[in-house]
């Protein structure tokens, strides 16, 4: 079931070349992350909604009845649906499959890192002639 | 276990190490400097691994309740709206700030004269001036010389690029004609001492791997190591203690291996910063000061400044690489710094112009603010956000109250016992104004520049690094802890050089002022080292 829900949340993208959250190892994740029992208590709130709503399991959904679960789920729940999505969130945006598709510059380890152009800093100059802003002391 | 020096200092982040290295030039003197953390290895940061966005959910994390690290003590910010950010190990806060280190300017020392409110400070930008030339020399500062908004700086690093989003952002506050600067960084954008250069990843704040961010295990410390300043970390201080004639003696703590010992010296330096300095002097409690050591006007931990921030984030339709680049160093506008007629508040605040976020960033906050969504719109959105946005973070002038304090914690305690610390902290009207604007102002340049704001919003939670005023200093006895050379009026050989004794808050990163107060305080100590070690 957490395959479908994963992928129900972030589908893949062919255009984009994304792909879906279904790909994420996400029981290492868990384990890892200690969230074991928010999972349970989500997949458990998914399939209870499921059930009222539609008589049948998340599972046998199609696309737009699996959204609507969601949404039911995020209305009724709100703190265990955000918990849980962060956590999809983290665990999609931190794979290596995935950032490496997504332009976020030099990953590690770092051979080179990023570079930036150098600036042509005449762009200053409008500050530069307005002369100086701060206040001046006696004192000083 | 006992041992003999003749200075201590408490603390080796940004002060302690700034005053090791200037003490050190005197090598005559035996030099201990106790720090409860431990040594952070630059090749275990976050930044190593792909997944270096997570760490700031857990062992990252500078929120100390979360990361709870052994030398983490428990702070109870239930009674704030900015929770405390910090680090408590070798290097301090260091390890994770974002290397901003603008100065404070010649007004933040006079705000009594100029503007009718706080305290004026004992000591003018003239006489740090030097303190903060010499600073910044050693933490290696990257900016440009010029500054309209400060008097000359001597000689700074290269600045750190703009890249295209900063020079959207530079042409439009050219637009409005307000003032902006590159940011003064600690960040080596040049090969230098030993150092490697910023490599543009972006992620200071947990710790930078390259070494080419300022943090002071890599700047200070070498140095005042090789001129013979011991470190003993994992040690943590519970007490300063005092002899027969009310000076210190020295201090006692819990070693690495759990043993309780004491160290004696003649002069005690405090670095713990504006919550552990307060922390351990009320925590030091003795029949002369029965209410905490320098306690006796009951100013210790109150006046506590924290900085309210405001964030406003524009994304812009281009995609300007914006995740490129130190993350919280970029451009800074003070043109909204000092006190002007036509506004409703006094003083003023600092636009800081941060870079996009990362990933799972983008991703959270995009959702939350809702500009992103989840299901089959999810990338396309996504694509819009990321590397599109630029955040504007507006840190106010907060002036400092007496309500404003933290106290022991007797039922949160550290893991040897000793008490943690509750916070208490109220936004005073004239930062709620400082605010309004900063975030009306910072709407009108994003919508100059072409961006959308996505989210705006006062105070930001998780942003109380800037631990201010729990000490402060003054000629005046009655009216503070300390005075000019950050030398206690009640124990004339104890000393606090960190940002406990600012006066007032300024409307920058208190960091470069820090180091400077401390570098002309041990100068002091240094020159008066007999008088200061035997002061009856």
């Amino acid at each position: 079931m957490i395959k479908i829900v994963l992928d129900t949340l972030i589908p893949g993208d062919i255009k984009l070349k994304m792909p879906s959250a279904s790909i994420l190892d996400f029981n290492t994740y868990k384990i890892k992350h200690g969230i074991q029992q928010i999972v349970i208590d989500f997949l458990f709130e998914l399939t209870k909604i499921s059930n009222n709503q539609f008589s049948r399991d998340f599972n046998e959904l199609d696309e737009d009845q699996r959204m609507k679960v969601l949404n039911v789920c995020k209305l009724k729940n709100i703190r265990l649906f955000s918990l849980f999505l962060k956590h999809v969130f983290r665990a999609y945006y931190s794979d290596k499959r995935v950032l490496s598709i997504l332009k976020v510059g030099s990953s590690p380890p770092f051979p080179d890192g990023n570079v930036i152009e150098e600036d042509d800093w005449t762009i200053l100059l409008p500050v530069y002639e307005r002369g100086s802003i701060y206040r001046v002391l006696d004192e000083d | 276990m006992s041992d003999v020096a003749d200075i201590i200092i408490i603390g080796s982040g940004a002060s302690g190490a700034a005053a090791a290295w200037s003490l050190s030039q005197d090598k005559s003197s035996r030099i201990v400097c106790f720090e409860q953390g431990s040594i952070s290895n630059s090749s275990d940061y976050p930044t190593n691994s792909t997944d270096w966005e997570l760490s700031r959910f857990d062992k990252s994390s500078f929120d100390p309740n979360i990361r709870k690290n052994l030398a983490d003590y428990p702070i109870d910010d239930s009674e704030s709206p900015i929770s405390i950010a910090n680090f408590n190990g070798y290097g301090g806060s260091t390890i994770l700030y974002s290397a901003h280190f603008p100065r404070f300017h010649p007004s933040d020392f006079r705000v009594k004269t100029l503007d009718n409110i706080a305290e004026d400070w004992p000591l003018n930008y003239s006489q740090l001036n030097p303190y903060f030339d010499e600073n910044e020399k050693m933490m290696g500062v990257a900016g440009l010389v010029g500054d309209t908004s400060y008097p000359e700086y001597k000689s700074l690093l290269p600045p750190v690029p703009l890249g295209d989003m900063g020079q959207e952002m530079a042409k439009a506050f050219n637009k409005m004609n307000w003032h902006w600067w590159p940011s003064y960084a600690a960040i080596n954008t040049d090969k230098r001492k030993n150092r490697a250069n910023c490599i543009n990843l972006g992620p200071c704040n947990i710790g930078c791997s390259q070494g080419a961010k300022g943090s002071v295990d890599v700047t200070y410390w070498p140095l005042a190591r090789l001129n013979g300043v011991e470190v003993y970390t994992e040690s943590r201080v519970y007490e300063i203690t005092l002899d027969s004639k009310g000076l210190s003696d020295g201090v006692l703590y819990i070693d690495k291996n759990g043993n309780d010992c004491k160290c004696k010296a003649k002069i005690v330096i405090l670095a713990c910063s504006g919550i552990g300095t307060p922390r351990l002097l009320l925590n030091s409690k003795s029949s002369a000061f029965p209410n905490g050591l320098l306690n006796d006007n009951g100013l210790v931990g109150k006046n506590l400044m924290l900085h309210p921030l405001a964030y406003v984030e524009g994304v812009f339709r281009k995609d300007l690489k914006s995740s490129i680049g130190p993350h919280g160093c970029c451009i800074l506008s003070q043109e909204f710094y000092e006190t002007r007629p036509e506004h409703d508040f006094l003083r003023g605040y600092t636009m800081q112009i941060l870079r996009g976020v990362p990933p799972i960033e983008t991703a959270t906050s995009g959702y939350f603010m809702r500009q992103l969504s989840i299901g089959k719109s999810h990338h396309k959105d996504f694509e819009k956000l990321f590397n599109h946005s630029a955040g504007i973070a507006i840190i106010s002038e907060d002036l400092p109250e007496e309500h404003n304090r933290v106290e022991l914690d007797f039922e949160n305690t550290d893991s040897f016992g000793m008490p943690g610390v509750k916070v208490y902290y109220e936004m005073n009207d004239n930062t709620k104004k400082i605010l309004k604007h900063g975030i009306k102002m910072s709407k009108e340049i994003f919508s100059t520049a072409g961006a959308k704001v996505t989210a705006s919003f006062a105070p930001v939670k998780n942003t109380g690094w800037h631990l201010m005023g729990t000490a402060r200093m003054g000629e005046d006895p009655k009216t503070s802890v300390v005075n000019k050379y950050g030398q206690a009026h009640q124990v004339k050989n104890l000393f606090i050089v960190d940002s406990s004794v600012f006066v007032t808050s300024g409307a920058v990163n208190p960091v470069a002022t820090a180091q400077a107060i401390t570098l002309f305080a041990c100068n002091h100590i240094r020159k008066n080292i007999s008088s200061v070690s035997n002061p009856l």
